[in-house]
């Protein structure tokens, strides 16, 4: 994005997710914790790759300059796509168990997508999006961005908090996690790396950005902070968030 | 680089008002595409959003997004949401480079 942004004026992309093929549907990646095999069967695994070249496909068919993974292992042949942004990630940490009372963020109340539930110390014990990055790769020559999860001062206002008992250590044991997974997809030869902060839970304060700045950290490209769904404001919105991008090195 | 819904806030000058504090040295990513709206932005409302927020970032801190997600509009309104992105980013180019 930064040769990009040198070379080309007004470089496109999107923010990550798009329409999932037909044909696939349902879950694509087991839940069951850290020990999960990466595909449930060789199908999937085939329809969820044939999924991606497709998104990847049309990105490229009109002419964007960054495509991504279309995020295809969102359900979003069902209600509740958004439960594998809350779960994909975090079940494939250690501290975390697989059910829990239900989610409620910002204007959605009591869905039933469980609240990740934090009962131990949290860990990044294997490459969690190398299976995305894998089908990214192997489709497009082009630049690619992987949307890498929500970041950790966000969802440490999501998770059921069973373990730290305060939310400062939460986020920053999550934020470490989420850099050793931002390290990995880079080392998988994708240059742009991007997770949300969406920040509408907190008015953002210095741990906030502190877990940013952990997140990205030593990360060898280029860094993107996806915000959303609030309004920002001069006194609390993008003044404090870019002072915290502007503290790391992010580009 | 920081990434900001737009469309779906109607750029409001508020956004605007806060993009213009982000440091110089950061780059800024404009979300041209409402998708929680079934109609496709034209080419020209994506330029026009665009043209608004250089008001505030200069074009070289600038790449174009959509506002977020796309899982909840049908294939055929996506693809051409992002034949926007990429048909509304040109011909804001075309007039920049026109005036270099």
């Amino acid at each position: 994005m930064k040769a990009l942004l040198q070379d080309k004026l007004l470089p496109t992309t999107i923010v990550g997710s798009y329409p999932r093929a037909l044909f696939l549907r349902g879950k694509v990646f087991p839940l069951t914790g850290p020990q999960s095999p990466e595909f449930p069967s060789f199908e999937t695994r085939t329809l969820y790759r044939n999924a991606v070249a497709l998104a990847i496909k049309d990105m490229t068919d009109v002419g964007l300059d960054v495509v991504t993974d279309g995020c295809q292992h969102y359900e979003s042949d069902t209600d509740y796509e958004q439960g594998e942004i809350f779960h994909f990630y975090l079940d494939r940490l250690e501290g975390f168990r697989p059910y829990g009372s239900n989610l409620s963020a910002g204007h959605f109340h009591n869905i039933p997508v469980y609240r990740p539930t934090c009962v131990g110390p949290i860990g990044w014990v294997r490459p969690i999006f190398k299976p995305i990055v894998e089908a990214v790769v192997e489709q497009t020559d082009k630049p690619a961005k992987i949307q890498a999860a929500v970041g950790p001062a966000t969802m440490s206002a999501l998770i059921d908090d069973h373990h730290y008992g305060d939310i400062k250590a939460l986020s920053m044991d999550l934020a470490r996690a989420l850099n050793q997974e931002l390290k990995d997809i880079t080392a998988r030869g994708v240059g742009i790396v991007q997770f949300a902060e969406v920040l509408t839970f907190f008015d953002p304060a210095d741990w906030v950005i502190d877990c940013i700045n952990t997140a990205f950290e030593g990360v060898d490209a280029y860094k993107v902070i996806h915000r959303k769904a609030s309004r920002v404001s001069p006194s609390c919105g993008a003044r404090r968030c870019s002072r915290g991008c502007g503290t790391s090195t992010a580009t | 680089m920081i990434q900001y819904e737009m469309a779906s806030h109607g750029y409001d000058d508020t956004d605007i008002t806060a993009i213009k504090t982000i440091p110089g040295d950061k780059a800024f990513g404009i979300g041209v595409i409402n998708g929680k709206d079934i109609v496709v932005e034209s080419p020209e409302t994506v330029a026009a959003g665009i043209r608004k927020v250089l008001g505030a970032v200069n074009p070289e801190r600038l790449a174009v997004f959509t506002d977020c997600t796309l899982t909840g509009i049908k294939h055929i309104v996506a693809k051409r949401k992002l034949s926007s992105i990429v048909e509304g980013a040109r011909i804001v180019r075309v007039e920049l480079e026109g005036t270099r």
